[in-house]
């Protein structure tokens, strides 16, 4: 019985977890169009971040990720302007330099700071007893965080004349050239709120979790799966996939031994992909 | 036109001469011109050079650890090569290093646990990939550009980590230990082995590209619609390019598991498939050649710069930094874009539309 | 689109230039040999990569080793004095860069004793260095086919690894934890577990300690460890949970998730990975009941040199930098057994090394056993220091005679 109250928490905590590092990819997914294969990189990068403000700069653990945010939402820009946007549309080019990216920051942060085991400071020690499981304030923290940036994301987007702005420029790039928007302003926005998502998720799992400069490798697959399930132009549709892929990853390795695991998501994931190739809430025919 | 005369350039069309060759029949070009314009002639005495040269290298610089590094460089030739190869037909499969994989798996287990011959299983293992390919490109064939090559690489990832689940056979992450090699002692023999699975393997796919069905592969890849319009069966023919190309795959992993007598998961995971495109891309994907000289470079500049250690990966980022900001065409595009400024023509392409 | 057409033939002809001339060229070049007597040492470790934050410091601390060795007089063979000269190669993490390494060692440098690689790559490396005759000593070993066993007749295991530590484990619990009878064994599933798990459980038992159930295995690539740290929770029979293998950030996920969920049993984490490390990553409040068989730097019981490559390398690298030693344990083993056998032959090296029982190693007297085990004569143990965290504060439980391995 505790084991199924436990399970049950790790489920809610994976999944927001996933969620949460998959809505920086989704966000520049649905409104640049890029696959921005770099993104495990830069959700690392972030994290590392973090860890640097909060440790090696001594500030408040909630400071940090206040402005390792507004630092990669900076880095965000500038890389929207170099990688992204001479390569707009030619999928090749995009996944070479997001590669070379990917190879350039996971060297520099290997470096540097790769050879000992780093952890945020908690963001929250302590915990609290519900029934028979043990929920920890961390995992609340994280959870309640995933769920507001969610919910704040889908109210940018739809609500919000900028989030209007880059809808439009995801449908159809004349046509909001021609409405007088600026294109190039909104799309650096984007890249700017994509990477900034991503940091805040790097932070938040290195402090739940650990560091490490190869983490955003293995993220890097889930949250493609989680996006590509949810299909193209879908933010809410992550809920759903996000809270299946914590449901597998969550109950999985309770039930079975070993490696099958980690295939077991990728297998449904799969079977699922061809059953509905568009993904199961996306918008395109 | 007579009935036979026109039968008879569609025969010469059909095997790949193009119209200089029958314009020179039929007199109209001399023959000199033809020979210097004509496709694939300067190309070949190229490689030709390439590969005597290749031979001969063993006589001349007998360090074991260049001709690996050169084995290597063949084995992932002929995997990024017939990687380009399916991407003529416009899809992109991100799974090729898990395929590689298969093949290697296939040859590893039935020899190691089963004792059939190496000779035997090699190819096998390289057909079974291929039927793999086939069956699973069938449904996957259905799925358009992003979503086949995400499915793809689902896929890919998939095949590997059912090789760590079932770790009792295939050694699990760790991975398979104790292949037979094909040859003991030295490395000569394997150089003149690989030497000859790449000469085979590009002559082969250039074949299959430039016959008839590659051109029909790339009348699919360019328009689908118009394609099925003149009567080309698309899914027959995507899944023969997919067959083709996985053949050629799990024919070099095959190779190399019993080269390197170890087969391990990480060889062929996701980021190995990302440094096979990485290979097609860098030396230009519109070039039947840019594979070679993609994989060439890619894994003979990092490999001469090792002594960088904790730097080295730098290198392959700038390389590839470097491809992708002046070079859109990739290195290949250069070559082509050099030779025909050179001879003062405006571009060089690969097929000439008539 | 124009190219800057000068600029880039220039590249391309330097790419070709670097590609089929330079290559070939620059390893060809013998290395520039120094006036004094020297002695080449091939290391394998990964130091870019995934296993670089287990290697590099390894790494590191071996050629901290090195010059102590060297500064102690090196090697000496028939009166003559030889330094030790590092030659080092990065396996990159990969396969093929581990074949590619091993390679350039054996052919290109030609060196005939080598330190490394790690574990699971070490058969991969064992293809190419065997037939070679090239000497090998890994720092870090399981018990998988083709690491360490009859089929590698030139490869050795330098110091405690999986194995030997679970001969610690015993030692210790009947010492600290007298009423501990039971265990559950927790193990990464890396293919090694067919292996390592039925090795390491009849040297548990056949000392007293009962395996409870069968191996607790966790994917590799986990990312969160709660549900593995569910699972070791369930098991209520067992006083107490053993991890033989694996590294850092596992061992932090399961005990964070372990005393997360109440889970008060002692774990033991008995790899050399720093206490220091995982006390910041577990958070105070799950500080408590870990042992470890780490290195402290400021334990005063360490035996002079290890002491002071220690020194060297805290001075170096900062207090917090783990004290795997490993690898210079290895580099010392090779320097008895090379001074034992009088010779740099090393098929005398081998065969000397492998009739002996008992060896000089940096922690004290230590034995070479594994007949029994591995199936060759070719492991080394020594005694190990165990750390103990409780309540936040580490304290060294002192040294324990891990014997030889049968």
């Amino acid at each position: 019985m505790e084991l199924l109250a436990t399970t049950a928490a790790n489920v809610l905590v994976l999944s927001s977890l996933y969620i949460l590092v998959a809505l920086g990819f989704a966000f520049l997914f649905n409104m640049l169009g890029v696959l921005n294969l770099a993104h495990g990189a830069i959700y690392m990068v972030g994290g590392y971040v973090g860890f640097a403000l909060a440790i090696a700069f001594g500030m408040n653990v909630w400071l940090a990720l206040l402005l390792t945010t507004v630092i990669m939402g900076a880095f965000g820009a500038v890389l929207e302007r170099l990688c992204f946007r001479p390569f707009a549309g030619d999928f090749n080019r995009t996944v070479m330099i997001c590669v070379a990216v990917t190879v350039a920051l996971q060297t520099a942060v290997n470096i540097i700071a790769g050879t000992r085991t780093l952890a945020l400071p908690s963001f929250a020690e302590g915990g609290l007893h519900i029934g028979i499981a043990y929920v920890s304030y961390e995992r609340i923290v994280t959870f309640g965080i995933g769920a507001v940036l969610l919910l704040a994301t889908m109210l940018f987007v739809n609500r919000t004349k900028w989030g209007q702005q880059m809808q439009a420029i995801s449908q159809n790039v004349e046509a909001a050239v021609l409405q007088g928007i600026n294109v190039r302003a909104i799309s650096g926005i984007a890249s700017a709120i994509g990477c900034a998502l991503a940091a805040i998720a790097g932070c938040l799992v290195g402090a739940y979790l650990n560091l490490g400069p190869f983490m955003g490798d293995l993220m890097l697959v889930k949250v493609l799966m989680l996006v590509i399930l949810a299909g193209a132009g879908s933010t809410s549709g992550l809920f759903i996939t996000g809270f299946a892929l914590g449901i597998i990853d969550g109950i999985v390795p309770v039930v079975a031994n070993g490696a099958i695991s980690d295939g077991a998501a990728v297998i449904i994931v799969v079977v699922l992909l061809l059953l509905k190739p568009q993904g199961f809430f996306g918008h395109e025919a | 036109m007579k009935p036979d005369n026109r039968q008879r350039q569609i025969k010469q069309a059909d095997k790949g001469r193009g119209h200089m060759e029958n314009d020179r029949r039929a007199g109209k070009v001399p023959l000199l011109e033809a020979k210097a314009r004509g496709r694939g002639y300067g190309k070949a005495l190229v490689l030709g050079v390439l590969v005597a040269i290749a031979a001969l290298m063993p006589l001349f610089r007998d360090s074991a650890y260049i001709l690996h590094v050169l084995i290597l460089a063949f084995i992932y030739t002929v995997a990024s090569v017939s990687l380009r190869t399916i991407t003529v037909s416009g899809q992109f499969p991100l799974a090729h290093g898990a395929f590689m994989g298969i093949g290697a798996y296939l040859t590893g287990m039935t020899t190691k646990w089963l004792g059939w011959p190496p000779w035997f299983t090699i190819p096998s293992a390289a057909l079974v990939t291929a039927a793999i390919g086939m069956l699973v490109g069938f449904p996957f064939s259905r799925l358009r550009a992003l979503y086949y090559a995400m499915g793809s690489l689902f896929f890919g990832i998939g095949v590997l980590r059912i090789a760590y689940a079932f770790g009792r056979y295939t050694g699990g992450y760790s991975g398979l230990v104790g292949v037979p090699p094909l040859f003991t002692g030295s490395k000569v023999p394997y150089y003149y082995l690989f030497l000859a699975m790449v000469v085979f393997s590009t002559a082969a796919l250039y074949r299959f590209e430039f016959s008839r069905i590659g051109t029909n592969l790339k009348a699919i890849a360019q328009s689908h619609l118009v394609a099925s319009s003149v009567g080309i069966n698309e899914g027959f023919h995507r899944i023969l390019a997919v067959g083709v190309g996985c053949f050629f795959a799990g024919l070099a992993g095959a190779g190399y598991a019993h080269y390197n007598c170890v087969v391990s998961p990480g060889s062929f995971d996701f980021m190995a498939t990302m440094w096979l495109m990485m290979y097609v891309l860098v030396g230009g994907m519109d070039s039947f050649f840019g594979p070679i000289i993609g994989t060439f470079v890619l894994i003979l500049i990092p490999e001469s710069l090792r002594d960088l250690k904790i730097y080295a990966p730098f290198v392959s980022a700038v390389i590839l930094g470097i491809v992708v900001y002046l070079m859109p065409k990739g290195l290949a595009g250069l070559f082509k874009a050099l030779t025909s400024w050179r001879r003062g023509e405006d571009r060089g392409e690969t097929s000439r539309a008539p | 689109m124009k190219y800057g057409k000068l600029t880039c033939l220039a590249f391309v002809v330097v790419v070709l230039v670097l590609a089929f001339v330079v290559l070939p060229v620059a390893t060809g070049y013998a290395q520039t040999k120094s006036s004094e007597a020297t002695l080449d040492i091939g290391l394998l470790f990964g130091l870019t990569g995934f296993i670089s934050s287990r290697d590099l410091p390894d790494y590191n601390e071996t050629l901290i080793a090195a010059d102590v060795l060297n500064e102690r007089g090196g090697v000496t063979v028939k009166g003559q004095k030889y330094k030790f000269r590092m030659v080092a190669e990065d396996t990159k993490s990969t396969m093929d860069g581990v074949a590619s390494a091993a390679n350039r060692l054996a052919f290109d440098k030609k060196v005939k004793f080598v330190i490394g690689p790690l574990d699971f790559f070490a058969p991969a490396a064992n293809q190419v260095l065997n037939p070679a005759k090239v000497l090998r000593v890994l720092h870090w070993s399981g018990i998988s086919p083709g690491e360490v066993d009859a089929s590698t007749p030139y490869t050795f295991l330098g110091g405690n690894a999986t194995v030997a530590n679970a001969l610690t484990v015993v030692k210790y619990l009947k010492k600290a934890y007298p009423n501990v009878k039971k265990i559950a064994f927790v193990t990464p599933d890396d293919g090694s577990v067919p292996y390592l798990f039925p090795a390491i459980k009849g040297l548990l038992e056949s000392n007293g300690i009962t395996v409870v159930g069968d191996a607790i295995a966790f994917a590799n690539e986990a990312q969160d460890y709660s549900p593995i740290s569910a699972k070791i929770n369930a098991v209520k029979e067992a006083d107490a949970a053993a991890q033989f293998n694996g590294h850092l950030p596992q061992i932090c996920g399961i005990v964070k998730g372990l005393r997360q969920l109440g889970n008060t049993k002692p774990y033991y984490a008995a790899v050399p990975t720093a206490m220091s490390e995982i006390v910041p990553i577990i958070g105070k409040t799950a500080a408590k009941d870990v042992i470890t068989n780490s290195i402290s730097y400021d334990d005063p019981s360490i035996p002079p040199i290890a002491k002071e490559i220690c020194d060297k390398t805290v001075a170096k690298y900062g207090k917090e930098y783990s004290l795997y030693l490993n690898g210079a344990q290895s580099l010392y083993a090779l320097k008895v057994a090379i001074e034992a056998a009088q010779s740099f032959d090393t098929t005398v090296v081998k065969t000397k090394w492998e009739s002996m029982t008992k060896m000089d190693t940096l922690f004290g007297p230590g034995n070479v056993g594994g007949k029994k085990t591995f199936g060759i004569n070719h492991v080394v143990t020594h005694p190990q220091v165990v750390q103990v965290l409780k309540n936040g504060v580490v304290t060294s439980a002192g040294w324990f005679d891990t014997g030889m391995i049968p």
